[in-house]
């Protein structure tokens, strides 16, 4: 049915071979490309704002009572926590430990998301110039988002927990049972390498435990929801519910370390 | 001035499949809007034009992706050139033949990716793979058939692009 020529073969392995060239010595460009659509990816952000806020009027009335009756009960919960944080400073020093410094966060806003399937991640609206590098762990109020995967000029790109490719160590706040948080592409995390006997429970809280680089101990990632063994019997997972609502992210902060 | 459509459709498609799809995501996978793109571009365009919209449509999803660089760019060349070929063969005019070929391109895209993924070290689980594949096949075609709907639908515009073939064959 096809006939390929060899001038059509030749003239296609050409052009494929030049943009491997391209993508292999000259990694950068998509880099320099994204900051082309910074600006259209705010605007588009902006009207999509709009249009679901007038969409969703009920359903962000009805948020918006509930989180007001939130609020009042965390201030309180807010006060307590801060009356332990001083006596903790005060017993820290009795005890001579070392402070730990708290960490320097810039904020951003989420501009656009992945175009494919295959990974999840964000583009975010500061870049180097804001003093941001690869490498650096995201975060929102209610706990860890991801990392920076690029860092252009004026934009950068966040792969979020939820990419299988991203491997977060964690414990588990109660037990301190230590495993290997990663992601399933969905709303949901998975928690590896747990032994047999290991001790998860439902609603447990998961936190970084520190052990990965850049990433700062303590850092919320999510509740068990499901706790299972591996099909080889050999180990156990979790399956953990993140604590920040990934498809619903406007604005993150980047820790600067 | 087809060709000037195209190229804003294109730009369009990318902001929208970036900002805005993730409303109409079903289980996280959401539609490729591009794909379509590139292989209206092959079934309509003539050859020159259909490659270089191949490419941008291509390179749009590049630039707003994690993954390898360049690896969408060139699998869209190679559908739009597959197209092509097949263009020669029998007439797409057919709307099922459309709706099939951006079904074999969609399922086709991903495996093709996999590919890709093993030479970035990107391990993505088994099951994970498959279920985002099906559905991203299937949901790309339901909205490539909804799109040929109304574009057939569409009088005016169907006039204006065969005239537009018309002035290109004289």
């Amino acid at each position: 049915m096809f006939k390929l020529k060899k001038n059509h073969l030749i003239s296609f392995a050409a052009g494929a071979g030049f943009l491997l060239l391209l993508a292999g010595l000259i990694p950068s460009s998509s880099i320099t490309l994204i900051e082309i659509t910074k600006h259209p990816l705010i605007i588009f952000t902006l009207l999509r704002r709009e249009i679901g806020g007038l969409v969703f009027y009920h359903r962000n009335y009805l948020e918006n009572e509930k989180l007001k009756n939130e609020s009042g009960l965390l201030k309180n919960k807010l006060n307590q926590a801060n009356e332990t944080n001083l006596e903790n400073s005060r017993l820290k020093q009795l005890l001579t430990f070392k402070q730990k410094s708290p960490f320097k966060v810039i904020g951003a806003r989420v501009i656009g998301r992945s175009a494919d399937n295959w990974s999840a991640s964000l583009i975010i609206d500061k870049g180097r110039d804001s003093g941001i590098k690869r490498g650096y762990v995201v975060i929102s109020y209610l706990g860890l988002a991801g990392r920076i995967a690029e860092a252009a000029k004026n934009t950068s790109k966040v792969v979020l927990i939820n990419d299988p490719n991203l491997g977060v160590s964690a414990i588990s706040q109660r037990s301190r049972q230590e495993g290997l948080v990663t992601g399933t592409l969905g709303n949901s995390l998975v928690m590896k390498y747990l032994p047999v006997d290991s001790d998860i429970a439902l609603n447990d809280e998961i936190i970084t435990s520190g052990l990965t680089e850049m990433y700062p101990k303590g850092l919320s990632i999510g509740k068990v929801v499901k706790v299972g063994k591996e099909f080889s019997g050999l180990s156990r997972y979790a399956i953990i519910k993140p604590a920040v609502n990934l498809s619903d992210l406007e604005e993150v902060l980047i820790i600067i370390p | 001035m087809k060709n000037r459509v195209f190229f804003g459709l294109i730009i369009f498609c990318a902001l929208i499949q970036s900002v805005w799809l993730d409303y109409f995501s079903i289980f996280s996978v959401k539609p490729d809007l591009l794909l379509i793109c590139a292989i209206a571009a092959a079934a309509y365009l003539p050859k020159r034009n259909a490659l270089f919209f191949c490419f941008l449509s291509g390179m749009a999803k590049d630039i707003l992706c994690v993954n390898n660089f360049a690896a969408n760019t060139i699998l869209f060349c190679l559908w739009g050139w597959l197209v092509i070929r097949l263009s020669k063969e029998f007439s797409l005019e057919d709307e099922y033949i459309l709706i099939g070929l951006v079904s074999a391109a969609s399922l086709l895209n991903n495996l093709a990716s996999r590919v890709f993924f093993f030479y970035a070290a990107r391990q993505i689980p088994a099951g994970i793979f498959f279920r985002i594949m099906i559905i991203d096949c299937l949901y790309t075609t339901l909205l490539a058939w909804v799109v040929l709907k109304c574009y057939q639908a569409r009088p005016g515009l169907t006039l204006f692009l065969k005239r537009n073939d018309e002035n290109q064959d004289t």
